[in-house]
C-alpha cells in the first residue's frame, strides 16, 4: 500500500540522529513537507474547481444566460416562486397553471433541495446586498456544484487509495461528459446538487463506517437527507449502503463499527427522508425502501448472533442459529406477504420494473418509452460520455478487488449496480460517472504510482530527508509525469530503491528494477492518453451538451443565426392571450409554456396523469369535428403545436406523434387505432400517399394549415415537396391562426367559441370550409385503406 | 333594505324634477362664473393648425392655437389680467401646453388648468387661465399662441381591420374655436400624411355661413374662415352640451402602426467607483391602431407582396431610439431573456462625436393592432466620456444631453449631472412615465432641476445594491433582521449619525401623458460627495472582512476541539518544562 507519504514515521533518520535539537529540526521540516502538500491539493483542488465551472459555461457564452430543456423550466418557476413567498407558502403551494383542470399540489410532488439551495444564496446575497438576479443563480447553480462534487469525489476516493488518486478523480469528475451532460450552465435540474450528494455521502458513509464514529454518521445521515430532498435517485443509496453492509457481513467482516455506523444511518436517515414532504411515508411503505429495512432487522440479528456467541456453547449455538434462523425466515417472508397482501407495503412502481425488463416500459408505460433518454443506452453513448474511462474503470475494479478492503467492497459494488443500470437507461448513465471517475482515478494514480516509483520517492517521503531530493518538491502527478519523460537524468539510485517496496508495495515488483525506457514507454502514452481524453470531454461538453434547445443556432456562411421561435411565440402567448387562456400542447412544452407564458396548460412534463395526456393525444389523432368537441370539453383556447418542416427541426410534433397516438389509443383504444395512421405500405407518411386519418388528423392540420400555398412551402424533415397532390392549402374551421413564429416552428391557433345553436363545426363552416377530400391516390390502395381508419374514425 | 327601498320610491317619483333643477343650478353657476368682463374680450383672429404628421402612427398630434385677443373695455376699466382657454379632450388626452405671448415663450406657470369647480363647466373641457405677462390693458390687443400637444387623438376607423387591409385613423374635433369669448374671425388648417384623407362635417346640414372649405393641397387642408363664431360657454350655458356643437372630422389613411408606449420605467445610475452611468429602459408598448380581425397569417407576412404581405398596415415592432455615441454595453432583453434582434448603427462611436448613435430594436413578434409587448434595453457610459458644465457648447462636440463633472473649481464635493428626461424614438407617446436616478451612497444636499412641473417628483426609498451599507455599523441590523432579531437602539443611533448604510439616494419622477416631442427634455441633478476616500471605505470593508475571515481560520487551526489526543496538551509549556526537569 502506497499509503500518504506525510504519514510515514522517519524511524531510520531518527535512529541515527539522537540529538533533540535535529528531531525538532526533523519535526519541523516534517510539518513544513505536511503543509506545502496541503496547500498544493488545495490549489489543485481549485483550480479542478475553477475547471468545473468554466467548461460549463459554453452555452453561456454562446447563447445567453438563460435556463435549458423542459424540467429546469419549471425547476426555476419553483425557485421563483420560493423566492417571493415564504417556504410555507412553497410548501402549501398548489400550482392552478398547471394541469388544467386538476391542477398540481406542488408542494407534495416535489423535491424541494435545488429550490431551496438557490435561494438559500439569493436570499445570502441579498442580505450583503448584492441584487442578483435568482435566475443567473439558477444558471450557474449547476456549474459551481460541479466544483463541490469534484472535491466530494476527491474525498470519496481518498478513502480507496490516497489523495493523489483523489485528485485524479476530482479532475475526471469535472470534465466527464456523462456528468457535464447534466451539469451545464442553464440546465437547472435536480441531478446538478443531487450528483454532489450522492458523492458526499458515499465518503461519509466510507469514514463512518471506518471510524464507527457517531459523528461521521450523522454527518452521513444530514448528507443522504439533503440527497433526499433532491433528487428521486436518492433510492441508489437507499439500496447501495445496504447492499453494501450485507457483504460485508457475508464476508464476514461484521464489527461494531459497522453496526453503529448502519443502525445510525438508518434510523436518523429513515426519518430525516420522511420530512420531505414528497417522500412523507414511502421509506416504510414502498418496496423499493424494503431492502435497507430488512438489512437493519437482519444487522441486529446478526450482532445479536455475535453477542450470544461469545456468551454460549458452540454447540448451544448452533442449535439456537438452526432453529432461530428458520423461525425468523418463516416469520419474516409472512410478515412481508401480509404486509403486501394487505397493501401496507406498496409493490414496485412501474418504472423500477423496467429498470429489470428493458421491454416493459414499451409495453406498458409507452409515456416512458417515449422520452428519448428513458432508451436502453448504446454503447456509443457509452464511451460518447465517458470516453477512456470506460477503459480504466475496469482496471480500477480489478485494482479493487486486490486490494479488497471495506471501502473496495463499496466501490466494486456500486461500480457494478451502476454499471447495470446505466446499460438500462441512457439517463442513468449519469449514476455511472461518478463511480467511474473514482475508479478511473484510482487506477490511474495505480500506474502513475508504479511508473514514477522512486523517482519522487525522497521528496515525498520525509523518510529521504538525508538524501536531498531529485527534482525539487513534489508536483502534481500529471505535471510530473511530464516532467519525468523530460528529465531522463532522474533514474533511481539503489538508495532511493531501497525506500521505494514501502512508498508502493501494492506495486508487486520493485520499481527499481524499472529502467528509463520502461517508464517512458508507459508514461509517455499515459499522459497523452489523458490529454485525449480532456479534449473529448471539452469537446463534447461544448458541442453536444451545451445547447439550451429554447434556442437554436443555425450557421449561414460565416455568420451565425440565431432562431428563436420559441420565445418569440411564447412571448407572443405571454403578452397577447387573456390572463387565464387556457393552452393545449403535448406534455413536452407544459413546463416551458407555463415558465415562459405565465399560461394555463393542460399537461406537462411531470407526467403523473396518463389519462390526461392520452385525451391530449386524442385531440390532436382526431378529426378536427370530433376533436373540436374534446377541446370544448376541456375549456382549450388556444393550441400550441410545434412544425419544423420549415427549417428542418425534426424534433417536431409531427415525428413525435406516433407516440401521441399510442398513448391515447391505451386509454381510448376505440377512438384512436396506431394502424390507422400508416398509409397502404405499412409506412408513417404526410405525403400523397398518407393515411386519410393522418390527413384528416388535427396535427396534420395544424402543422400544414396555409403551408404548403406559401413559396416557403416544402417539408424539410420528411422531405414533401409542395409539387405532390396534398401540397394543397389545408382549411381549418373550428380553430384560427393566431400567431406562426417567423420560421413556422411554432403555431397557435385560438379554438372558436363553442356554438349556442349546438351546431356540428362542419355545418357551422360549411360556407368556408371545403370540404376536405382524400388526395388522389391509386383506386387499388383506397379500400384496405379505408378499412383500416375505419377504426380510428369511429 | 328599507332606507334603499325609499330611495327608489323618490328617486322614480322626483327623478324629473330633480334633473330640472340641477341643470338650472348648473346653468346659473356658469353664467355666474362667467365673470362680467368676458363679454368685453374678443378673440378678433384665431389660426387653428392641426398637424397629424409629427409622429408615426400619428400617436399623438398638435395643434397650434395663434389667438388675437382684443380688450374692449371702455378706458379707464381695470386691465385683464387672466385669459381663459378651453381645450377640448374628444379628440386626444392633452399632454402638454405651452404658452407664448407675442412670440415670446412664457413659463409654464403663467398657465393654470382650473379645476371642475373652477370652471364650472359639465363638458369634457379642460380650462386653462393663462395670466398676461403685463395685464392686457382697455381697448389693446394682444397675440397669444399655445402649442397643445394631445395623445391618441386619431382612433381607428374602423376599429378592427383584417391582417393587409388599409388602416384609417379619424379625429373628430369642435369645427370651431371653443372659447368662452366671441370669435371675430377664425381659420383652421389641417396637415397630415399619407393618402386616402378626407374631411366630414357633423352634422353634415352645419349651417352655411360658417362652413366654407377648400382643400388647399392633397395633404394640406384648410377651413374658414367662420365669422362671429359666438362664446361657446353660451352654447353649454343652455344646456345644448357638446352634441349640438359642429364637429369636423378628418380621416386619414395611416400604414404605420400607432404604438403607445402604456408604461415606461427609466433606471439611472450614477456611479463613482466605477465611473459609470448606467442607463436602463423597461418598455411596455401597446398598438392602439385598429385591432386585427380575423386571425394572423404567416403566410401572408411571407409573401412577396410588400403592401399586403411583409408590411401590411397598422403593424410597428421597430422602434429607434438615440443613445450616447460612448455607449457601452448595451442589451435588449425581455422578461424570457435576449431579444437577439437589435442593431445599433454601424459606425464605430467617435470619442468627440456629438452624434447619438440611433439603436435600432425590433420587437420579437410584429405588433399587430391591438398586441402588445415589453422589454427593457440599457447601456453604461463612462462618466469621463461625458462633457462637462464648463464646456460650451460650440468648443465641446460633446452631446450636450449628457453632462456630467463639478460644478466649481473651490468645491470639488459638489456633482451636477445632466441627463435626457427621456431618450425615446421621436414618436413616442408615453401615458405613465417614471424616471429613477439612483445616486452614489453617501450623496447628500440633492437639488433637481426639471424641465417642466411633474406630477410626482421625490427623494424615496434608497436603492441597495453591489454591498451597499456594508460599514460594520450599519451591516449590523441586517445581519439581525435576518435572523428575526430586532435591532438595539444604540445601533440605531449610531447609524442614524452616519453617512453611510443609508444606501443609495434615488429620485423618483413620474408624470402620465408624456409626447416626446411636447416636452423641454433635460433634468439636472446637483449633490455633494466627499471625495475619493469615501470610494475607498466599500474596498477597505470587503478587506476587512476577508482579513477576519482569515483570522477566524487562524485561531481555528491552532485550537483543538477533540477530547482525546496528547495528555499534555492542555498544559502550558512551562508545565512541560518542569516534568522535564522532574524527569
Amino acid at each position: 500500500m502506497s499509503t500518504s507519504t506525510m504519514e510515514q514515521k522517519p524511524a531510520a533518520a531518527a535512529a541515527t540522529l539522537p540529538d533533540e535539537a535535529s528531531a525538532a529540526l526533523q519535526r519541523q521540516k516534517e510539518q513544513a513537507q505536511r503543509s506545502r502538500l496541503f496547500v498544493m491539493r488545495l490549489v489543485i483542488l481549485g483550480l479542478i474547481w475553477l475547471v468545473a465551472f468554466g467548461s460549463r459555461l459554453f452555452s453561456v457564452v454562446r447563447f445567453e444566460s438563460i435556463i435549458h430543456e423542459f424540467d429546469p423550466w419549471f425547476n426555476y418557476r419553483a425557485t421563483r416562486m420560493l423566492v417571493n413567498s415564504s417556504l410555507d407558502d412553497f410548501l402549501n403551494w398548489f400550482d392552478h397553471l398547471a394541469w388544467y383542470p386538476l391542477g398540481r399540489a406542488v408542494g407534495g410532488t416535489v423535491y424541494p433541495g435545488l429550490m431551496l439551495v438557490s435561494a438559500s444564496i439569493y436570499r445570502v446575497l441579498q442580505a450583503v446586498n448584492i441584487p442578483m438576479d435568482i435566475r443567473h443563480i439558477c444558471v450557474f447553480l449547476a456549474p459551481v456544484f460541479s466544483g463541490a462534487t469534484a472535491v466530494s469525489t476527491y474525498l470519496f476516493t481518498r478513502e480507496l487509495k490516497d489523495e493523489r488518486a483523489g485528485l485524479f478523480a476530482a479532475a475526471f469528475i469535472a470534465l466527464a461528459p456523462g456528468y457535464s451532460s447534466r451539469s451545464v450552465a442553464g440546465s437547472y435540474d435536480n441531478e446538478a446538487v443531487a450528483i454532489f450528494a450522492l458523492q458526499l455521502t458515499f465518503f461519509l458513509w466510507l469514514r463512518a463506517q471506518r471510524t464507527g464514529s457517531t459523528l461521521w454518521s450523522l454527518a452521513c445521515v444530514a448528507s443522504y437527507w439533503f440527497m433526499v430532498a433532491s433528487w428521486g435517485g436518492y433510492v441508489f443509496i437507499t439500496n447501495l449502503i445496504p447492499l453494501h453492509v450485507l457483504a460485508m457481513v457475508l464476508l464476514g467482516r461484521f464489527n461494531s463499527r459497522l453496526h453503529t455506523a448502519y443502525s445510525i444511518f438508518y434510523v436518523f436517515g429513515t426519518l430525516a427522508s420522511m420530512t420531505v414532504p414528497f417522500v412523507n411515508f414511502q421509506p416504510v411503505k414502498t418496496s423499493e425502501h424494503m431492502a435497507a429495512l430488512g438489512m437493519f432487522v437482519l444487522l441486529q440479528g446478526v450482532a445479536g448472533l455475535y453477542t450470544l456467541r461469545r456468551l454460549m456453547s458452540p454447540a448451544a449455538f448452533r442449535r439456537l442459529l438452526v432453529a432461530g434462523g428458520l423461525a425468523a425466515l418463516v416469520a419474516g417472508a409472512s410478515a412481508l406477504y401480509v404486509l403486501r397482501d394487505t397493501d401496507l407495503i406498496r409493490p414496485w412502481a412501474g418504472r423500477f420494473y423496467s429498470l429489470w425488463d428493458t421491454n416493459y416500459a414499451r409495453v406498458h408505460l409507452p409515456i416512458v418509452a417515449s422520452v428519448s433518454e428513458h432508451q436502453p443506452t448504446t454503447w456509443t453513448s457509452f464511451f460518447f460520455d465517458l470516453n477512456l474511462m470506460t477503459v480504466f474503470f475496469p482496471v480500477g475494479l480489478f485494482l479493487c478487488f486486490r486490494r479488497f478492503g471495506d471501502a473496495h467492497v463499496f466501490a466494486i459494488l456500486n461500480g457494478l449496480t451502476a454499471v447495470y443500470f446505466s446499460a438500462v437507461m441512457v439517463r442513468l448513465v449519469l449514476t455511472l460517472a461518478p463511480i467511474a471517475c473514482v475508479l478511473s482515478g484510482y487506477a490511474v494514480s495505480h500506474l502513475l504510482d508504479y511508473y514514477l516509483g522512486g523517482v519522487f520517492g525522497p521528496a515525498d517521503s520525509p523518510a529521504g530527508t538525508g538524501h536531498p531530493p531529485a527534482v525539487g518538491t513534489p508536483v502534481p502527478a500529471a505535471a510530473a509525469a511530464a516532467e519525468a519523460s523530460a528529465t531522463p537524468t532522474t533514474e533511481p539510485t539503489p538508495t532511493k530503491a531501497a525506500t521505494i517496496p514501502a512508498a508502493a508495495p501494492a506495486a508487486g515488483s520493485p520499481p527499481g528494477t524499472l529502467g528509463l525506457i520502461d517508464r517512458v514507454s508507459v508514461l509517455l502514452p499515459l499522459v497523452l492518453v489523458l490529454v485525449v481524453l480532456h479534449l473529448h470531454c471539452i469537446f463534447v461538453t461544448s458541442t453536444s451538451y451545451s445547447n439550451p434547445s429554447v434556442v437554436l443556432s443555425a450557421s449561414l456562411g460565416d455568420s451565425r443565426m440565431i432562431i428563436d421561435d420559441f420565445r418569440e411565440s411564447y412571448s407572443w402567448l405571454r403578452h397577447n392571450t387573456p390572463q387565464d387562456a387556457r393552452i393545449m400542447s403535448w406534455w413536452d412544452y407544459g413546463y416551458q409554456i407555463s415558465g415562459f407564458s405565465n399560461r394555463t396548460v393542460l399537461v406537462d412534463n411531470n407526467t403523473w396523469n396518463n389519462t390526461h395526456i392520452a385525451t391530449v393525444g386524442k385531440a390532436f389523432a382526431m378529426d378536427e369535428a370530433n376533436a373540436f368537441d374534446v377541446m370544448v370539453q376541456n375549456d382549450v383556447d388556444y393550441v400550441l403545436v410545434v412544425f419544423g418542416g420549415l427549417l428542418g427541426y425534426s424534433g417536431d410534433d409531427i415525428n413525435k406523434f406516433l407516440w401521441m397516438v399510442r398513448i391515447a389509443q391505451g386509454v381510448y383504444p376505440g377512438d384512436v387505432t396506431e394502424r390507422a395512421f400508416f398509409n397502404s405500405r405499412g409506412q408513417f407518411k404526410v405525403d400523397e400517399t398518407a393515411s386519410p386519418t393522418m390527413y384528416n388528423s388535427l396535427m396534420f392540420k395544424l402543422s400544414y394549415h396555409r403551408f404548403y400555398s406559401t413559396s416557403v412551402g416544402k417539408d424539410r424533415v420528411r422531405m414533401v415537396a409542395p409539387h405532390s397532390s396534398i401540397s394543397r392549402d389545408t382549411p381549418l374551421a373550428s380553430v384560427e391562426e393566431v400567431y406562426t413564429s417567423s420560421s413556422w416552428l411554432v403555431r397557435i391557433y385560438r379554438v372558436r367559441e363553442p356554438d349556442i345553436f349546438g351546431r356540428t363545426v362542419d355545418e357551422r363552416f360549411s360556407d368556408f370550409l371545403p370540404a376536405l377530400k382524400p388526395p388522389l391516390a391509386p383506386v387499388e390502395s383506397v379500400l384496405p385503406r379505408l378499412a383500416l381508419s375505419g377504426a380510428g374514425e369511429r | 333594505m328599507r332606507a334603499s327601498l325609499w330611495l327608489s320610491a323618490v328617486g322614480r317619483q322626483w327623478a324629473l324634477p330633480l334633473v330640472a333643477v340641477w341643470l338650472a343650478l348648473t346653468g346659473l353657476l356658469a353664467l355666474a362664473g362667467a365673470s362680467a368682463s368676458d363679454a368685453l374680450v374678443v378673440n378678433s383672429r384665431v389660426a387653428r393648425q392641426l398637424d397629424f404628421t409629427i409622429s408615426d402612427g400619428s400617436a399623438f398630434h398638435s395643434e397650434l392655437l395663434n389667438i388675437t385677443v382684443s380688450y374692449e373695455a371702455p378706458q379707464g376699466d381695470a386691465d385683464l389680467a387672466h385669459y381663459r382657454l378651453t381645450l377640448p379632450v374628444n379628440d386626444g388626452m392633452i399632454s402638454s401646453v405651452s404658452p407664448y405671448e407675442e412670440d415670446q415663450f412664457q413659463p409654464l406657470e403663467s398657465l393654470r388648468l382650473l379645476s371642475r369647480s373652477e370652471s364650472s363647466s359639465s363638458s369634457p373641457v379642460q380650462v386653462y387661465e393663462y395670466s398676461f405677462a403685463t395685464p392686457l390693458p382697455p381697448q389693446a390687443s394682444r397675440t397669444l399662441a399655445f402649442y397643445v400637444i394631445k395623445i391618441g387623438g386619431a382612433r381607428p376607423t374602423p376599429a378592427t381591420i383584417e391582417q393587409g387591409d388599409p388602416q384609417f385613423l379619424a379625429t373628430t374635433t369642435p369645427l370651431h374655436f371653443v372659447s368662452p369669448y366671441k370669435t371675430t374671425e377664425q381659420i383652421m388648417t389641417a396637415k397630415m400624411t399619407g393618402d386616402g384623407h378626407s374631411v366630414s362635417l357633423i352634422p353634415s346640414n352645419t349651417p352655411t355661413d360658417h362652413r366654407r372649405k377648400s382643400i388647399a393641397s392633397s395633404t394640406h387642408f384648410s377651413l374658414g374662415p367662420f365669422v362671429d363664431v359666438p362664446a361657446t360657454d353660451d352654447i353649454f350655458a343652455t344646456g345644448a352640451g357638446t352634441a349640438k356643437l359642429p364637429l369636423v372630422s378628418f380621416r386619414i389613411r395611416e400604414p404605420a402602426g400607432q404604438a403607445i408606449v402604456e408604461d415606461l420605467t427609466r433606471t439611472a445610475t450614477v456611479s463613482h467607483l466605477t465611473g459609470t452611468l448606467h442607463v436602463d429602459n423597461s418598455y411596455h408598448v401597446l398598438n392602439t391602431g385598429a385591432a386585427l380581425r380575423g386571425g394572423f397569417s404567416r403566410a401572408k407576412m411571407s409573401s412577396p407582396d410588400r403592401s399586403h404581405g411583409s408590411n401590411p398596415d397598422g403593424m410597428a415592432g421597430i422602434f429607434r431610439f438615440p443613445i450616447p455615441s460612448m455607449a457601452k454595453n448595451i442589451y435588449f432583453v425581455d422578461q424570457l431573456g435576449n431579444v437577439s434582434s437589435s442593431i445599433v448603427d454601424a459606425e464605430t462611436p467617435q470619442l468627440n462625436s456629438a452624434l447619438p448613435r440611433i439603436l435600432t430594436l425590433k420587437t420579437r413578434y410584429p405588433l399587430f393592432g391591438g398586441w402588445r409587448a415589453e422589454w427593457s434595453h440599457g447601456y453604461t457610459v463612462p462618466l469621463d466620456s461625458l462633457g462637462t458644465f464648463s464646456d460650451t457648447e460650440a468648443a465641446s462636440p460633446k452631446d450636450p444631453n449628457f453632462l456630467f463633472g463639478s460644478t466649481s473649481q473651490d468645491d470639488p464635493s459638489l456633482h451636477m449631472l445632466r441627463l435626457p428626461l427621456l431618450e425615446s424614438h421621436s414618436s413616442a407617446a408615453i401615458l405613465r412615465f417614471e424616471l429613477n436616478i439612483v445616486l452614489p451612497e453617501g450623496a447628500r444636499d440633492v437639488h433637481i432641476k426639471l424641465p417642466f412641473n411633474v406630477d410626482f417628483l421625490s427623494i424615496g426609498d434608497p436603492t441597495f445594491s453591489f454591498l451597499d451599507s456594508l460599514s460594520p455599523v450599519s451591516f449590523l441590523p441586517r445581519v439581525l433582521s435576518f435572523f428575526g432579531l430586532p435591532t438595539p437602539a444604540w445601533v440605531r443611533t449610531l447609524e442614524g449619525n452616519s453617512i453611510l448604510g443609508q444606501g443609495r439616494p434615488t429620485i423618483v419622477i413620474r408624470h402620465q401623458l408624456v409626447a416626446s416631442l411636447s416636452h423641454e427634455n433635460d433634468i439636472e441633478v446637483t449633490y455633494r460627495l466627499n471625495g475619493p476616500e469615501a470610494l475607498l471605505i466599500k474596498p477597505v470593508s470587503l478587506s476587512m472582512v476577508i482579513f477576519l475571515m482569515l483570522a477566524a481560520l487562524l485561531v481555528w487551526s491552532r485550537s483543538s476541539v477533540s477530547i482525546e489526543g496528547d495528555a499534555d496538551f492542555h498544559k502550558a509549556p512551562w508545565m512541560a518544562a518542569e516534568k522535564a526537569k522532574a524527569e
